[in-house]
């Protein structure tokens, strides 16, 4: 069984924070459970409680994570960018 | 099935009334209901498809099947927020695409990066959101880039796109806020007939200044039923009805069809009767 899950603060608002788990699921969260730090983009270690549910108050940003997965986002634009064909487009 | 018959129904027109045209000389928007998101078909009247976003449910398909979509000519992600690119994965997947566009801004989410690595392992031609223009058929859509990389919101980072078909003309700008329509302002933005409200109504993403430059006649809001954020802002709202003749809601109004006319005149169907209680008016 997990310990913990890996949530990214997919946006935010004044109050809310959406984040997306890695399974894709969606959950929004007061902004005021989570680091003050977090912007859009951050990867959040969720630590799950004795129930099996996520303790939000207990997250903590994994600077690492969050590095690594922006740095393959940028791999994988690299490499789509490089079938453009530039210029405009008769579809 | 039933739900692929019904039509859509509470037609208004606008500018000329009733047409006579031959169906092949019309060009659609649909804005779709996808509940707290973004979805939007351009079809040129030669049957070419646009996507422009996707909604955050990865179940869109039975949306694109009601409106005949199996194949898309070009899938464009405004901005890489899951309530706008969650459906466009299984599109990649469950149907003929041929272009991808997006801002190029790098995300973190799995619903980012899956979709990125299902481009990758695809033959979808990936396209750079430049200063281009791509004709999907007789309609044009011309692509505003948004600013540089900069900022740690990506609603500034979204796509404008100005759609134009004859004399028509139509401004999608995804979740851009104040900030973002002030770069558009500020190299130049048309008058419209339709404006896609940015960011499902918010209250930061409209101002006197960019109404007074796109002076639009219809304003479609994307937004959900009884979402969680408020949408459409009562001080958006305000400002919509007092420049537009029309305001049109996804979350009143079900999907929301534009049949444009080359002239430039143009029709827009409902899903939805606001005055009935019942909800939905088809089998969705």
């Amino acid at each position: 069984m997990p310990t913990e899950k890996f949530y990214a603060v997919d946006r935010l608002d004044r109050r809310r924070a959406v984040l997306v788990g890695d399974s894709g699921d969606e959950v929004t969260v007061a902004r005021t459970d989570l680091p003050a730090a977090v912007k859009e983009g951050t990867v959040l270690r969720v630590p799950l409680d004795r129930e099996g549910d996520l303790d939000w108050p207990a997250a903590r940003i994994d600077v690492e994570e969050s590095e690594s997965r922006r740095r393959e986002a940028e791999r994988l634009i690299r490499e789509l960018r490089k079938r453009d064909p530039g210029g405009d487009l008769e579809l | 099935m039933l739900h692929l018959l019904v039509p859509l129904f509470l037609v208004v027109s606008y500018s000329g009334g009733a047409h006579e045209q031959n169906a092949r000389e019309v060009a659609e928007i649909i804005f779709l209901d996808v509940g707290q998101g973004d979805a939007a078909i351009i079809r040129s009247p030669e049957g070419k498809v646009a996507l422009v976003d996707a909604g955050r449910d990865p179940d869109i398909l039975p949306l694109l099947r009601r409106h005949k979509v199996d194949s898309v000519d070009i899938a464009i992600a405004s901005h890489p927020h899951a309530d706008h690119i969650g459906g466009m994965e299984r599109v990649i997947r469950s149907l003929p695409v041929r272009y991808y566009m997006d801002n190029g801004f790098p995300h973190t989410t799995a619903t980012y990066t899956s979709l990125m690595r299902t481009l990758q392992a695809s033959d979808v031609v990936y396209l750079e959101a430049t200063a281009r223009t791509i004709s999907l058929g007789s309609v044009e859509l011309a692509v505003l880039p948004p600013p540089a990389r900069g900022g740690e919101n990506l609603n500034n980072g979204s796509i404008g796109l100005v759609v134009r078909y004859g004399r028509f003309t139509a401004l999608l700008t995804g979740d851009s806020e104040v900030e973002e329509l002030n770069h558009f302002l500020s190299r130049g933005v048309p008058d419209v007939a339709l404006l896609k409200a940015a960011h499902h109504g918010s209250r930061n993403a409209v101002s006197p200044a960019w109404l007074s430059a796109t002076k639009p006649e219809v304003v479609v809001i994307s937004c959900g039923r009884d979402n969680e954020y408020g949408y459409p802002h009562p001080g958006a709202m305000r400002y919509y009805d007092i420049v537009a003749s029309a305001v049109y809601r996804t979350d009143l109004d079900g999907d929301v069809a534009v049949r444009i006319h080359s002239d430039g005149s143009y029709d827009v169907s409902v899903q939805l009767d606001r005055s009935s209680t019942g909800g939905w008016n088809d089998a969705h």
